[in-house]
């Protein structure tokens, strides 16, 4: 048997090499089918992610096209879009209304007997829009296109709180006896509960005559007249007539004071003349000077001229 | 082994040949007999031993290779078996039987005492020598051959088989002097030998081969032969043969595996490969994402604001027929819901757009709409407007002149306290009517003469401004008219600045204005650069005071 003691030897030497290289081939065929499952799985993926780019090229280039064929406009559309939308939520502001009117092409040449005016740019207008016995003037009537029944009821509602304030005022003006250079003073006093009482009534004919927009344009527009009515009672006026002596020329001088929430404005000392009575003592003296001299027994120089009230 | 033994063996194995068995069992019977009849001291056993040997011979004659020494197997498969016999009681009584029967079956010389005495151990001797050395002796002695055959059994010369034979006598005589024996020379060593060499009886020869033959396969197959060719190579050839047996298959299982090592190497280095693949490519899918997801978004976009556009210009187109439907309207009334009105151009010449022009010229917006100017128009206006008053006042300035003249209108008691300051300016003339006239022309050639007329027109045909603004209102007066531009400040109040600008006939403020409290600046506004600049700002600077109307102007 030691004759085959080194064959053995050899073939079990060459048994364990082969079953060596056999595990070692094992191993290694092992390792290439996992490396090829997971070449699998990534050449799949590859396909996936290849089918997905050439979609999306697909898509991106239909996109393109779509974008190209698209006809934008030439201006920035968002500026009119933002226009309409924040006149849809806010109404038409100032800041809009030149762009508006730009986008609409109001232009002068747009008609031959009207203009177009935003309702904003009335408030910035200084009209009186009250002219003698309370009657409208027909600028204001064509500015806030004033019906024939509206005027009629507006030129009422005016007529009715001057004819109050004028009674009231008539009752309780306050004649001063003339002393020393001066030859006539009255008081008008003032009557905030009466002013607040006309103001109110008043501000609710005029919004149910015309409605809201144009009440206030017209509290606008009749401002000078209520300030010749001393703000209805508000303020408190008074005139005063006085003799002033310069070199050896006598003068009529006269002035009209207002006193208003504690501060006083005044038209100051200046010579009798028609234009310069104060309207809200026609009332009083529809004559004017000449009645108030009459009055108060002095006389007016000789070169005064005499005027109507309508000067 | 011998060649001639070999052959025979393989000829038996091969083929069968019984007569190349009996050939071998008749060139060695007698050693395997005389080995078995020494130790049994039987000639029954000894031939029952030599036919047991023998037939093991023919069982495993496949084992034997080319350089076996046959003699030296069957003499020790006989000193195997005839121990096995030995075993036990039946050997010591055997022992017993035969030393009595001794006496009376051999003649031993009187003069062979020791050797005697060397028989029982010279098996013991045999098996302490080295193979070569017993074969030798068994090959000289126990089967009779010459020394040229013994030479040819072991492969040597005769001389070589001589002097082998007698080293191993040598060695074997020691072994019994290293025994005590003193007298075992060489002599009496192969004298014993030759006395333990006893050939097998014929009969006992014919009988032991019949009996063997059978128990001996006919001829071997499958893969006793190839066992039996594998035996019979030598070790060389056999290590060779394994050796080629061996690595056939590793050469071929390393071949594989070397295969498989590429192929795993390969799918390796296309798995790397494929791995940087996907990442340039989920890079490159990634970004036309992105890119696809911001163009679908632009597109949204568009389609969003193509959509309010078309909206918002159909909301235009309607808000546009309903505002041009008013210009056409018989029937008109307050549009509640429009951010427009009508107004007869007549009524614009009653509100008069002249009082919205200011000092510097900058036109207000109300007076710009109701004369449907455009923003381009609106910025010509003004500055034309900016220029007439820029050159009318430098104008003013060249002619006017300081005077202490308070008008009358302005001698009021309460006003004793004020500080004041009268400038005079005389009629401008041609100079000044020039340059009206030059800007209505102006403004008749971007207007129109109707909208100029309306603006500065009626005014200049009337020579007269009352509302308008201080200056602008002057510019159109002075080319006819002097005019007294008297300033008044009182600065008595600890808190405030009064201060009032006063044009003759005409009040610019209807009244005196406040200073900013704390702060000594006052306006007068409505006052030309010029004027100021040159009369009234240093006069306001020596009581302390700024004319804020020049920080304000454009």
């Amino acid at each position: 048997m030691k004759k085959l003691l080194l064959p053995l030897i050899i073939l079990g030497a060459g048994a364990v090499g082969l079953g060596r290289f056999t595990r070692l081939a094992s191993e290694a065929r092992t390792s290439a089918r996992r490396c090829e499952a997971e070449w699998s799985v990534l050449s799949n993926g590859v396909a996936r992610l290849t089918a997905e780019k050439a979609a999306l090229r697909n898509e991106i280039k239909a996109t393109r096209q779509r974008l190209s064929h698209w006809s934008l406009p030439a201006e920035p559309s968002s500026d009119l879009v933002r226009l309409m939308q924040s006149a849809q939520s806010n109404g038409w502001s100032q800041a809009a209304l030149p762009e508006l009117r730009r986008r609409l092409g109001i232009t002068w040449d747009c008609s031959p007997d009207y203009v177009l005016v935003s309702k904003a740019s009335l408030k910035g207008i200084s009209l009186n829009g009250v002219g003698g016995q309370g009657v409208l003037t027909p600028t204001v009537c064509d500015v806030l296109a004033i019906t024939p029944e509206e005027r009629a009821s507006l030129e009422s509602l005016v007529q009715r709180t001057a004819g109050d304030y004028l009674v009231w005022m008539k009752t309780n003006v306050t004649r001063m006896e003339p002393s020393g250079d001066v030859l006539a003073k009255y008081v008008i006093p003032a009557n905030p509960e009466l002013s607040q009482r006309l103001m109110f009534e008043g501000g609710v004919g005029v919004l149910g005559a015309v409605g809201a927009e144009r009440t206030e344009l017209c509290r606008n527009f009749a401002m000078q007249w209520v300030q010749q009515h001393a703000l209805l009672g508000q303020s408190s006026v008074s005139l005063i007539v006085r003799r002033s002596i310069e070199g050896d020329r006598q003068r009529l001088e006269a002035k009209c004071d207002t006193t208003l929430w504690g501060g006083n404005s005044s038209t100051g000392w200046a010579d009798l003349s028609p234009a310069s009575f104060p309207d809200l003592f026609r009332a009083l003296f529809p004559g004017g000077w000449r009645d108030l001299a009459q009055r108060e027994n002095f006389a007016l120089p000789d070169d005064f001229q005499d005027a109507s009230p309508a000067q | 082994m011998n060649e001639h033994d070999f052959e025979l063996l393989r000829q038996f194995v091969r083929r069968g040949d019984q007569s190349a068995f009996a050939a071998i069992v008749r060139r060695h019977l007698d050693l395997v007999y005389a080995t078995a009849l020494r130790k049994l001291e039987d000639s029954g056993a000894a031939e029952e031993v030599a036919q047991d040997v023998l037939a093991a011979l023919a069982r495993k004659a496949w084992q034997f290779a080319p350089d076996d020494s046959l003699p030296a197997w069957l003499y020790r498969a006989t000193l195997l078996e005839t121990n096995r016999r030995l075993r036990g009681e039946l050997r010591r009584r055997r022992r017993e039987q035969t030393a009595a029967e001794l006496g009376t079956t051999m003649n031993t010389p009187d003069q062979q005492p020791a050797l005697h005495a060397l028989v029982p151990l010279l098996d013991d001797a045999l098996l302490a020598l080295r193979e070569r050395d017993r074969v030798a002796l068994l090959l000289r002695y126990y089967e009779s051959r010459s020394l040229r055959e013994v030479g040819a059994a072991l492969g040597v010369r005769e001389d070589a088989a001589q002097k082998r034979v007698a080293g191993a006598l040598e060695r074997l005589a020691q072994f019994f002097r290293r025994r005590g024996f003193k007298t075992a020379t060489l002599a009496a060593t192969a004298a014993a030998l030759e006395h333990t060499a006893v050939p097998a009886p014929a009969l006992a020869a014919s009988a032991i081969l019949q009996r063997a033959l059978p128990v001996a396969p006919s001829a071997l197959a499958g893969l006793k032969v190839l066992l039996s060719r594998f035996a019979g190579l030598t070790k060389i050839q056999g290590a060779a043969l394994s050796l080629a047996l061996a690595a056939a298959p590793v050469s071929w299982q390393w071949q594989k595996n070397r295969a498989a090592q590429h192929q795993a190497l390969a799918a390796q280095a296309t798995l790397d490969a494929a791995r940087a693949g996907p990442r340039a490519l989920l890079s490159d899918v990634e970004r036309l994402r992105a890119e696809s997801a911001r163009l679908t978004l632009a597109a949204q976009k568009v389609e969003e604001a193509q959509t309010e556009q078309q909206e918002a210009l159909r909301q235009l187109d309607a808000l546009r027929t309903r505002v041009f439907g008013l210009l056409s309207a018989t029937n008109y009334h307050w549009p509640d819901d429009l951010p427009f009105v009508r107004i007869p151009k007549p009524a614009i010449r009653q509100i008069g757009p002249g009082k919205g022009i200011h000092a510097h010229g900058k036109l207000d917006n109300w007076a710009a709409e109701l004369l449907a100017l455009t923003p381009e128009e609106q910025q010509q206006t003004q500055q034309s407007l900016g220029e007439l008053t820029r050159a009318m006042g430098q104008l003013a300035a060249s002619r006017a002149y300081e005077t202490n003249y308070m008008p009358q209108r302005l001698r009021y008691s309460d006003w004793s306290v004020y500080k004041f300051k009268t400038v005079a300016v005389p009629p401008l003339g041609s100079q000044a009517d020039s340059l009206v006239n030059q800007t209505f022309a102006q403004l008749g050639q971007s207007l129109g003469r109707e909208r100029a007329q309306l603006l500065i027109g009626d005014a200049l045909a009337a020579k007269n401004c009352p509302d308008w603004d201080l200056w602008v209102g002057g510019c159109i007066e002075l080319a006819s008219t002097p005019q007294l531009f008297t300033a008044l400040v009182n600065t008595s109040s600890s808190d405030r600045v009064a201060v009032g600008l006063f044009r003759t006939g005409q009040s610019g403020c209807g009244g005196l204005t406040g200073g900013a409290p704390g702060k000594n600046e006052v306006t007068l506004w409505g006052l030309p650069d010029a004027l100021s600049s040159q009369f009234f700002d240093r006069w306001l600077n020596q009581m302390g005071l700024t004319n804020a109307e020049i920080r304000m102007a454009p």
